[in-house]
């Protein structure tokens, strides 16, 4: 994984305060406080198996 | 916003995520700090262990594909025990466990955070002995780790030292070594799970990763044991090496956005490849398999993951129109049921650099025979299928600012890719050929005299079957145009 991302959880709470009170909104409910992204819902992509007819 | 770097070559979105998710981790951690009930107090217990991790342990921990499967759930059911409505997972999730509510669900779910506490432990060599056993099914996958505590039932785990993890199993006191020299397969055992290793990357075979409850899968494959991934990891090591020569710009990012992956045999399951935007940093995908389609789908699949990086930023979609995920209304020339838009949109966008791929191979004229026909194939179809995908959308997304942006950069890329195609002399009259479930290519073959088709005539049959509604008039009219002067048809 990317080895610039190495952060101590303490130190995320410090510089994303203002995402962290985003997301404490969305847990409480507060209007137009979206939970997560508001379209970011989850999403399987799967695709079809070959078929297995003969020539 | 420069459209073309955010599609890809922008690798700030990995880490975005993984921040993103931490963040969540400490809203999850506040929360529950107010909560005063005795039940939360081991969790609470348990997330200070975690914050006081170092950030090289906390960043292998959290950038696991679980940790982000687990914050999620944790943030959904903390607001619906707010009143909030449950998700489609978490309502699978209550089914699942059992959970009579998001309540009892959350309780669960907070006690499943000892997976997380336990693997950090054994990260850092620090013992750590839980107030509640935390009572797990096997397989159970340790996140951040290449470990697998491996057997079959429930393992009530006690604790764990810096050489072993204490646990009862069947009512008996056991105590499982981590360096495991000889695990039985029978009982429970900690081992490490197969890895690939290409050019300082390791990637973890890990089907047990997806045993999450909720995720929806269990329904749709039987988890292939451990040894099919020792098996077919050759194969693996093959095709990766191949998207390193055609495509180092995707293996570059493959060292940043994928963990894990599990192989599973083509004919086992209800899919050939999966990624989940729950799990974001592992797919699954299907052997035996041609090796360059492997690439391909390695391609595909990672593609998928990068674009859920991205989508974590901003919707693709504005609000209010039809659903963009679970509303499956549109033909979509890559599947046989009919796809909601935002699987449109995906699949545009993961066509885009499987078609480049297979331009650069078709290029260094390495291939002869089935597979340069198939090479072809992909070249005539997927540039066809592009700009179906294109005229899709625009005829009924309505996209945000930041949707129209990327969109337009892909339509952009289709006409290039349909431009392409033409340079390298290929048409829709080459004959069509396909991969069958044991992995090989054959032609594909129809009609009543049992022919080989061409391109242009298997994407008629697919219009003329899975376009129920008619909303590909156009393209359809096109082909037919075709078939019957025996031209490819142009935009």
């Amino acid at each position: 994984m990317d080895k610039g991302a190495a952060q101590s959880l303490k130190a995320i709470a410090t510089c994303r305060k203002s995402e962290i009170d985003r997301i404490l909104n969305g847990i409480r409910g507060i209007s137009g406080c979206a939970l997560w992204t508001s379209t970011m819902r989850p999403s399987m992509r799967k695709d079809d198996p070959p078929e297995d007819e003969e020539n | 916003m420069d459209p073309e770097k955010i599609l890809w070559s922008d690798t700030s979105w990995y880490a975005e995520r993984f921040e993103k998710s931490a963040a969540a981790l400490v809203a999850v951690g506040q929360t529950v700090a107010g909560d005063t009930a005795a039940e939360t107090a081991e969790f609470q217990r348990l997330f200070t262990f975690v914050a006081e991790a170092s950030p090289e342990h906390f960043a292998k921990l959290w950038n696991d594909p679980m940790a982000y499967y687990w914050v999620r759930r944790a943030v959904h059911f903390l607001a619906a025990v707010r009143g909030a409505p449950l998700g489609r997972i978490e309502v699978a999730y209550c089914a699942y466990t059992g959970a009579a509510g998001p309540l009892e669900a959350l309780r669960i779910h907070l006690a499943d955070f000892s997976r997380f506490a336990l693997a950090l432990a054994i990260l850092s060599g620090r013992e750590l002995a839980f107030a509640e056993p935390y009572t797990t099914a096997l397989p159970l996958a340790l996140p951040g780790t290449q470990l697998v505590v491996g057997g079959s039932g429930r393992l009530s785990i006690h604790g764990v030292t810096t050489s072993y993890i204490d646990a009862t199993y069947k009512g008996e006191c056991i105590k499982l070594p981590i360096a495991d020299d000889a695990p039985s397969a029978s009982t429970p055992h900690i081992a490490p799970c197969p890895f690939v290793d290409l050019e300082g990357m390791r990637i973890l075979l890990n089907p047990a990763l997806f045993r999450l409850p909720g995720i929806g899968l269990s329904s749709e494959w039987t988890e292939p044991a451990s040894d099919f991934q020792k098996l077919h990891s050759g194969a693996l090591i093959d095709a990766l090496s191949l998207v390193s020569s055609f495509q180092p710009q995707s293996i570059a990012q493959f060292q940043q956005g994928l963990r894990s992956l599990a192989l599973k045999p083509m004919r086992e399951g209800t899919f050939s490849s999966l990624s989940s935007s729950e799990l974001p940093g592992a797919f699954i995908c299907s052997v035996p398999c041609d090796r360059y389609e492997l690439a391909a789908t390695l391609i595909h699949e990672f593609h998928h993951n990068r674009l859920f990086h991205i989508e974590e930023n901003g919707a693709f979609f504005e609000e209010g129109g039809e659903d963009p995920i679970d509303g499956e209304n549109h033909y979509s020339p890559w599947r046989d049921g009919p796809r909601p838009l935002h699987g449109l949109f995906h699949a545009l966008y993961v066509y885009l650099p499987v078609f480049r791929f297979w331009s650069a191979v078709v290029c260094r004229g390495e291939l002869a025979g089935i597979q340069l026909a198939y090479a072809k194939d992909q070249l005539g179809r997927i540039p066809f299928q592009l700009r179906i995908g294109v005229n899709q959308l625009r005829r009924h997304a309505r996209f945000t600012s930041f949707g129209s942006l990327l969109f337009e950069q892909m339509a952009a890329e289709t006409i290039a890719a349909e431009r392409q195609a033409c340079a390298l002399g290929i048409s829709l009259d080459l004959p069509a050929t396909s991969l069958r479930a044991n992995g090989t290519l054959r032609s594909v073959v129809g009609g009543t005299d049992a022919r080989e088709l061409t391109i242009g005539e298997t994407l008629r049959d697919h219009l003329e079957k899975a376009d129920r509604l008619g909303e590909c008039e156009q393209e359809r009219q096109l082909l037919d145009c075709q078939l019957r002067s025996g031209h490819t048809p142009r935009r």
